[in-house]
């Protein structure tokens, strides 16, 4: 089930993403991510609204675009909830993404 | 006791003269058995034969009662095993094996202040390691990656690999990875004041059939596990995953000078190392004498054994040989439990007649001789010890032992220092005796080698013990 959302403006990409981001659909998304390697994109926003629950694929996912789509290391995450903080915080990747409050940031 | 005391300067000789432990730990063992056996109080089932014989004639045994049968046997023993030098088994010790064996499982994890989160494993160096494999990665959630050196490292990531052991914890120097059995966040949570512990799972413990990460022995005891090693076997999971077995070898880490030698850790697991180092100095000269004074005064009946050993007893805590704490401390509740249930079954057996009707049995059986009386019960004694403990042993075959002589007419007293002996002979299994089973880990020993060195010395030793205390003691009508 496809309950996320890629849209690319300039060298932007927004991901808007659904209840989850794990194993069940993760991979889909990554492979969807592949197609815009060396596509110019200097920032990727996720939109976290509605994410409740991130697995260690969903992490996957946002290392991928860090090391491979965001040339720059620009990671941004618009209204993360607390849980999702908390899984970012243990995988050691909150230094490496900058955090909105509202999707205006992007 | 005497085996733990032992054990540590056996290791440091088998260190020196390049031989296996192995070659030293089970002829120690038996040693220490044969030995014990040369006094009423040198072994638990003496002490169960005296008292029982004490309960039935109302006459005491002498300290040295047993003591030239007993030193015939030790030395007719030693001189086996020494003739039976070459066949003792060589093997690898846990020890040995941690530090050369290439197929055991060690469990890393990655801190979340890791510095090299977010790159792959491939580009963390921590894919192509020197000295073992990765064998699998799991991820703060559990969930099982494919094992590719493009997979992301992230934050309670766990590594688990496969290879000599001290190469792989070198890992946690060079990548800044931990042992740990909860989540790290930052390498400054770390207590390096840790040391490296080597323990092997008992044939009763608690654990056998468990996971160590279904259990709380590392949070209760301040441990964390590092590595399983299973002789001939690779451990395809890591270590908290595993179903342990008995015999299997943990290597953990724990702060220096911790006390593995709790009662509670001790029926779970027997840690190697042998930290009980007794330290030579004034106290020893004074509890020597006191031990020596105690053997002349009960060998000389000037006092009983009971008052013997409870006056040695109180001049050990005068003369602060050990405080009362470490005299309480070094009861085994356990052991006691078992002396005085095994007392209470051989009433229960004399008592009730099963003792008379067993011993009309082995006289219908072996006829009336005496000598075939004792080589009889004697050789049924020694069989049923090598599964069972001594001292059930004993309090079994005491009162059948002594019906028996008593029906044929005899003292019963040379019979009952038979099977003192034939009871004690319990060197062909590891789970025969606990001296046993306390070098099984240590000397990496498999469950045969008691069998083919054990089983031949239990003979010689059972046939020399009743020949001897035929000739020592003749057998006199009542």
């Amino acid at each position: 089930m496809k309950d996320y959302e890629v849209k690319k403006e300039g060298s932007v990409l927004t991901i808007t993403l659904g209840e989850e981001l794990a194993v069940s659909n993760a991979p889909a998304l990554m492979d969807e991510l592949v197609s815009y390697k060396e596509q110019g994109v200097e920032k990727v926003v996720f939109n976290a609204t509605d994410l409740q629950y991130l697995s260690s694929s969903g992490v996957r996912v946002i290392l991928y675009c860090k090391k491979y789509l965001s040339a720059n290391s620009n990671i941004v995450f618009v209204n993360c909830n607390k849980d999702v903080l908390e899984v970012l915080d243990l995988v050691g990747i909150l230094p490496y993404i900058t955090f909105n409050n509202s999707s205006s940031a992007t | 006791m005497l085996t733990v005391l032992f054990g540590n300067v056996l290791k440091q000789w088998s260190k020196k003269l390049h031989i296996s432990p192995s070659k030293l730990y089970l002829p120690m063992v038996y040693a220490v058995q044969m030995g014990g056996v040369c006094t009423i109080i040198g072994t638990s089932t003496n002490i169960v034969v005296a008292d029982l014989y004490q309960n039935a004639t109302g006459k005491t045994m002498n300290m040295f009662s047993i003591f030239v049968p007993g030193a015939l046997c030790l030395l007719v023993g030693v001189v086996f095993i020494i003739a039976i030098r070459r066949w003792l088994p060589e093997r690898q010790s846990p020890e040995q094996a941690f530090e050369t064996a290439t197929d055991y499982t060690v469990e890393l994890l990655v801190p979340s202040d890791n510095p090299n989160i977010c790159k792959t494993l491939g580009e963390a160096g921590l894919f192509h390691v020197k000295g073992g494999n990765l064998i699998a990665i799991r991820h703060f959630d559990h969930d099982p990656s494919y094992l590719s050196e493009d997979e992301f490292l992230m934050g309670g990531d766990r590594l688990v690999y496969a290879g000599q052991i001290d190469e792989i914890l070198e890992l946690k120097e060079t990548h800044n990875l931990v042992v740990s059995d909860h989540h790290i966040r930052s390498m400054n949570e770390i207590n390096k004041n840790y040391e490296l512990r080597v323990a092997f799972v008992n044939f009763y413990s608690k654990l056998i059939g468990k996971t160590i990460g279904d259990s709380t022995i590392e949070r209760d005891n301040n441990l964390i596990l590092v590595a399983v090693a299973r002789r001939g076997k690779r451990i395809e999971a890591a270590p908290r995953e595993v179903e342990l077995e008995a015999g299997d070898t943990l290597l953990f880490e724990c702060p220096r000078n911790t006390n593995t030698y709790v009662e509670h850790l001790k029926s779970m697991l027997q840690f190697t190392d042998f930290q009980e180092v007794f330290k030579i100095g004034p106290k020893t000269i004074v509890s020597s004498l006191i031990m020596t004074a105690m053997m002349i005064l009960t060998a000389t009946n000037v006092v009983t054994l009971l008052q013997g050993t409870v006056m040695a007893a109180l001049a050990m805590l005068l003369f602060r040989c050990c405080t009362i704490n470490q005299a309480m401390d070094s009861v085994s509740w356990r052991a006691l439990m078992s002396l005085a249930g095994s007392i209470v079954l051989g009433s229960a057996i004399a008592k009730t007649g099963i003792a008379q009707k067993i011993a009309f049995g082995v006289i219908s059986l072996v006829g009336t001789h005496p000598i075939m009386i004792m080589l009889g019960v004697c050789l049924a004694a020694m069989l049923i010890t090598q599964l069972v403990e001594n001292v059930a042993v004993t309090a079994m075959f005491f009162p059948i032992m002594y019906q028996a002589a008593m029906q044929v007419g005899y003292d019963p007293m040379p019979f009952l220092l038979a099977l003192m002996i034939a009871a004690n002979a319990s060197y062909s299994t590891p789970i025969a005796a606990s001296p046993n089973m306390l070098v099984y880990g240590p000397g990496g020993y498999r469950f045969t080698d008691y069998m083919r060195i054990g089983i031949p010395l239990t003979i010689i030793v059972t046939i020399t013990g009743v020949a001897a205390v035929i000739l020592t003691y003749p057998l006199v009508k009542l």
